[in-house]
C-alpha cells in the first residue's frame, strides 16, 4: 500500500514532533520555535506543499504562551497541515519564514500587529493592518485588550513608503481611485510611461472583525457577521465559518442543506464573475459592455432575491444547516432565469472575446508565472489562469459538491486574457450546477438543531472556494457560546500581494488597472465597520433610524 | 463671408456646442441601455461648475477656449488654413501647458500623452489638409471647398479625416490624455471651478468644430450657400458626431504605444496617399 500524505509528514518531523493532534483530514503538529525555518522549508520546498496562511494565537490562559500556527495544504490528497510554535509571552518572537515562503509576507507582519509576536529576519518589516498612530505596545487581538479599546489619537507617525528608484517618479495609485472600489494603494514608480517597480499599501478600512467574534457575538450570530466580510461573496464566509464550527463540533448537517449551500455559492460566483466581467470591461473604458453585462447580471440578483430574500446577504447559513429550502413551486422560474443567463453570457462573451483591441489590451499584460504562483500563494482563478490546477470544490469537497459535475476549468496563458477566460467559463459551469441541483434536490429538513453546548477548545479550519479563490477560516471553540479563535483568510489577501509580482518590466500606467483589476481585488474581504469621527477621534455606532436620517438627507451635512 | 456672418456663425457654435455634447452623452446613454441624462445636462453642468470654487485659476484655460473659439472664426470666415491648424493646435499646447504646470504627476503623464498623441495626429489631418490645398492652389478655406469634387485623392484624405476626428476630439479608444479609469481625467485632474467648466466648453467647442470641419470642408455636398448652407452643415454635422460616439462605444481604450502605432499607418496608408495621389491631380 502506497504511503499516505499523513505518513509521510510525520516521518519528517518524528524526531522534532512534540505532540500531534490527527484528525479526519487534517493534522496539527506542535514543534518547537527554532526548527520553524527549517519546518517550513521542509514542508515548502521537500513536500511541495501549498502555503495558506498563518495563524496567531494569544492563548496564555490555556497554557501561558502564543500560538503561531502555519497552514500549508496538499490539494491533490484533501489534506492540510498545521504546525503549531508555542512563543513565551516574556520572548515573544519567531524566526521568519518570509524568506522560504514569500506568501507569508503580510501573515506574519499581521501576527506581530495583532498579537506582538515578532518575526525575527522579516524583509518588510513595517506595520501592515494597525493605523499609523496606534499605540506601540498595544496588540488588539490579546485577550486583555477589549474589543471596544480606542486610543488616543495622534499625529506625527506617517507611513514610510519605500522609495522610488533613482530617477523614477512615484504615481500613486489609490487609496481612491476611479477603478477601485475601496481604498488600498499602489504606488507605481514609473519613468516615462513605463513602471520600473511598486509598493502597497492597504488596510484603511480594518474592521475588527476577527475581534467582535472572539469577545461579543454567539456562534450564531457570527455568520450573520461572516456574511458582512464582504460585498460581494458575503456567503462563502458564512459557509466556510459554519463548516469549520461544524466540523469541529462533529455536526453533520442535512443533504438539503448541503444542497441549498452549494446552489447559493455558485450563484454567488455567477453575480460575481458578471460583475468583474463589467468592471473589466470598464477599466478597459470599454463601457458599453460593462453596461451590458451588469444588465444579465440583473436577474441573477433577482434570483437571490426570490430565492432567499434578499439580493446580496442572504442569511441561509446557521450553525448546523440553511434557514430554508428553495420553494418547489418556484423552480421552474429558476431554471428559465439559468437558461437566459447562460445565453445572453455567451452571447456578450463572444462579442468580448472578438473585439481585437480587448485582446491587445489584455494578452500578455500582468504575467505571473506558475512558480510565482507558488511562491505568493495566489488562489483561485488567478492560479488557474497561470497553469495551477486547484479549486477547493474538488480538492477539498464540501457542501454538495461531491454530488455535482463540473469541470474546473485551467488555463496556461498566465495573463489577463486568460484570467477573464478562467471566469467566463467558470460561469457557464457554475449556472450547468445551478441547474443540476434545481433538479437534484432532495426534500427534507434543512437544519440540525444544536442543543448541547459545542465542547470547548476543539480546532477546525474549513475552506470553501469563493469567486476569487479559496476562503480558508480556522476556528478553535471556546466557552460562552463563542468561539476562542476564528481567524478569517480571503484569498484576495493572497492574491494582492501577487499584483507586485505581476508589474513586470515593460508594465505601463495604462496596463497597470487592468493588472490590479485582474485579481478581482476584494478589500473589504481582506480588512475583515465602525465609524470614526477622525476630528475627534470618537468612534460612533449608528442607530437604524440615525442611517435612514442620513440616507434620507442624501449625504448633505 | 462677412466678418459679421462669421461672427454670428462663431457665437452660435460656441453656444450650440454643449448641447451637441448633450446629444453624444445622450446617444452614448442609448448604446449602453441606459436613460443617460437630458440633452441640456452639458449646460447645467457648465453652470454648476462656474458657480464653483476654482483652485486652480489659470489663464491657459481661457486661452484654451479662445484658441478654439478663433479657430471656430477663421473656418466660418472660410479663411487661411494655416492659421486654423496653428490655431487648433495652439489650444492643445495650452492643455499641455496646464497639466504639466500643476505639478501632479497624473496631470503631468496625461501632458505627455497629449503631446505623442497631436505630434503624430496632426500630420495626418494636416496632410489631408494639404491633399485639397494642392489641388485647389491655395491655402484658403473658400477655394478648397470650391475646388473638392469626389475623385482618389480626396477620398483618402476624407478616411484620414474620419480616422483622425475619433483623436481630435478626444474620444475613445484615443481618449488617452484623460483616461479616466488610468489617470483620473489625466490634464483636466487638478481643474475645478471655472477653470473646468472653461476646458469641458472648449473640449466641446473643440469636438464640434472637428465635426463641423469634416462637414463644411471635407464634404461640402449639397453647394449651397448662405443660411441653408449653415443649416446643411449642422445637419452633416450632427451625423457625424452620431457616428464619433458610435464608434467611442464599440472600442476600448488602446494603450499609448497601440495608439501610436495605429496613427503612424494611417499617416502612411491614408494621409500620404491623399498627397501623392493629389500631386498626380486624381
Amino acid at each position: 500500500m502506497a504511503i499516505t500524505i499523513e505518513e509521510r509528514v510525520l516521518e519528517k518531523f518524528k524526531d522534532k514532533a512534540e505532540k500531534v493532534k490527527s484528525l479526519p483530514g487534517r493534522l496539527f503538529i506542535d514543534l518547537p520555535r527554532d526548527f520553524v525555518k527549517e519546518a517550513a522549508r521542509i514542508m515548502f520546498d521537500e513536500l511541495k506543499a501549498r502555503y495558506t496562511i498563518s495563524v496567531g494565537t494569544d492563548a496564555r490562559p490555556l497554557h501561558s504562551n502564543f500560538e503561531v500556527l502555519h497552514f500549508f495544504a496538499f490539494d491533490r490528497d484533501n489534506f492540510r497541515v498545521a504546525l503549531r510554535f508555542l512563543v513565551p509571552p516574556d520572548d515573544p518572537r519567531i524566526d521568519s519564514i518570509t524568506p522560504i515562503v514569500p506568501g507569508a509576507n503580510w501573515a506574519e507582519r499581521e501576527i506581530r500587529d495583532f498579537i506582538g509576536v515578532e518575526p525575527v529576519g522579516h524583509p518588510d518589516p513595517r506595520r501592515l493592518v494597525l493605523p499609523d498612530d496606534w499605540p506601540e505596545g498595544v496588540f488588539p487581538l490579546r485577550k486583555e485588550v477589549p474589543y471596544n479599546y480606542q486610543p488616543p489619537s495622534t499625529t506625527g507617525c506617517e507611513f514610510k513608503f519605500k522609495e522610488p528608484p533613482p530617477g523614477a517618479t512615484a504615481l500613486p495609485i489609490g487609496p481612491f481611485f476611479p477603478i477601485l472600489e475601496e481604498p488600498i494603494q499602489f504606488r507605481l514608480f514609473i519613468e516615462g510611461e513605463n513602471v520600473v517597480g511598486a509598493d502597497h499599501r492597504g488596510f484603511y478600512v480594518h474592521r475588527g472583525i476577527e475581534k467582535l467574534g472572539e469577545s461579543q457575538l454567539t456562534y450564531n450570530q457570527i455568520p450573520f457577521l461572516a456574511e458582512r466580510i464582504c460585498g460581494i461573496c458575503g456567503f462563502t464566509h458564512s459557509v466556510c465559518y459554519c463548516q469549520s464550527v461544524e466540523a469541529a463540533g462533529e455536526i453533520e448537517i442535512p443533504l438539503p442543506a448541503k444542497y441549498i449551500r452549494s446552489f447559493c455559492l455558485e450563484m454567488e460566483r455567477v453575480h460575481s464573475h458578471l460583475l468583474w466581467l463589467g468592471l473589466a470591461c470598464h477599466i478597459l473604458g470599454f463601457d458599453t459592455l460593462f453596461m451590458q453585462f451588469w444588465r444579465i447580471r440583473e436577474p441573477i440578483m433577482w434570483m437571490a432575491e426570490r430565492v432567499t430574500g434578499n439580493r446580496k446577504n442572504y442569511g441561509m447559513n446557521l450553525v448546523g444547516g440553511t434557514r430554508r429550502n428553495i420553494p418547489e413551486e418556484i423552480r421552474e422560474e429558476l431554471l428559465r432565469v439559468i437558461d437566459q443567463t447562460e445565453t445572453e453570457t455567451l452571447e456578450l462573451c463572444k462579442t468580448l472575446l472578438n473585439d481585437s483591441a480587448f485582446i491587445a489590451r489584455t494578452k500578455e499584460v500582468g504575467i505571473l508565472t506558475p512558480e510565482e504562483v507558488r511562491l505568493t500563494g495566489a488562489l483561485g482563478p488567478t492560479a488557474r489562469a497561470s497553469g495551477v490546477d486547484i479549486d477547493v470544490r474538488r480538492d477539498h469537497p464540501y457542501a454538495a459538491y461531491p454530488y455535482l459535475d463540473f469541470e474546473v476549468i485551467v488555463l496556461d496563458g498566465c495573463d489577463v486574457l486568460s484570467r477573464a477566460l478562467v471566469r467566463v467559463y467558470e460561469t457557464i459551469e457554475s449556472l450547468k450546477m445551478m441547474r443540476q441541483i434545481l433538479k437534484e434536490l432532495p426534500e427534507g429538513p434543512t437544519l440540525v438543531k444544536v442543543e448541547e453546548e459545542l465542547p470547548p477548545y476543539r480546532e477546525y479550519m474549513s475552506a470553501t472556494e469563493s469567486p476569487r479563490g479559496e476562503d480558508f477560516h480556522y476556528i478553535m471553540l471556546g466557552e460562552n457560546n463563542r468561539p476562542y479563535r476564528w481567524k478569517v483568510r480571503a484569498p484576495s489577501y493572497m492574491n494582492i500581494p501577487s499584483i507586485l509580482w505581476m508589474f513586470k518590466p515593460g508594465t505601463t500606467i495604462a496596463d497597470a488597472p487592468i493588472t490590479i483589476g485582474s485579481i478581482d481585488p476584494c478589500i473589504s474581504c481582506t480588512e475583515r465597520l465602525e465609524i470614526i469621527d477622525r476630528s475627534t477621534g470618537e468612534s460612533k455606532f449608528l442607530s437604524q433610524k440615525e442611517m435612514y436620517e442620513i440616507s434620507r438627507r442624501g449625504g448633505r451635512k | 463671408m462677412s466678418y459679421l456672418e462669421a461672427g454670428i456663425i462663431t457665437i452660435l457654435c460656441i453656444i450650440s456646442a454643449p448641447l451637441f455634447d448633450g446629444i453624444m452623452r445622450k446617444w452614448r446613454a442609448r448604446i449602453h441601455s441606459r436613460m443617460g441624462p437630458p440633452i441640456y445636462q452639458t449646460y447645467i453642468d457648465l453652470f454648476k461648475l462656474f458657480g464653483k470654487e476654482d483652485i486652480t485659476r489659470s489663464p491657459l484655460a481661457v486661452l484654451y477656449i479662445s484658441c478654439i473659439a478663433s479657430a471656430t472664426f477663421v473656418l466660418a470666415l472660410q479663411g487661411d488654413l494655416i492659421s486654423f491648424i496653428y490655431l487648433l493646435t495652439a489650444s492643445s499646447v495650452c492643455l499641455v501647458l496646464y497639466s504639466l504646470l500643476m505639478g501632479n504627476p497624473f496631470a503631468a503623464a496625461g501632458g505627455a500623452r497629449e503631446v505623442m498623441m497631436f505630434v503624430i495626429v496632426e500630420p495626418v489631418m494636416a496632410a489631408a489638409f494639404l491633399s485639397y490645398a494642392i489641388k485647389a492652389g491655395s491655402f484658403i478655406i473658400s477655394h478648397l471647398i470650391v475646388w473638392s469634387g469626389v475623385n482618389i485623392s480626396t477620398i483618402f484624405a476624407i478616411v484620414a479625416m474620419f480616422l483622425a476626428m475619433q483623436a481630435q476630439m478626444g474620444k475613445l479608444p484615443f481618449d488617452l490624455a484623460e483616461a479616466e479609469q488610468e489617470l483620473i481625467g489625466g490634464v483636466f485632474l487638478e481643474a475645478s471651478g471655472s477653470t473646468l467648466a472653461l476646458f469641458k466648453w472648449g473640449l466641446a467647442l473643440r469636438q464640434f468644430l472637428i465635426a463641423y470641419l469634416i462637414a463644411f470642408v471635407f464634404i461640402p455636398w449639397p453647394m449651397v450657400s448662405g443660411a441653408l448652407l449653415f443649416l446643411y452643415t449642422l445637419i452633416k454635422t450632427f451625423i457625424i458626431i452620431i457616428l464619433a460616439v458610435t464608434a467611442e462605444a464599440l472600442f476600448p481604450r488602446l494603450r499609448i504605444d497601440q495608439a501610436l502605432g495605429f496613427y503612424a499607418r494611417v499617416l502612411i496608408a491614408a494621409s500620404f496617399m491623399a498627397i501623392a495621389f493629389s500631386t498626380l491631380g486624381v
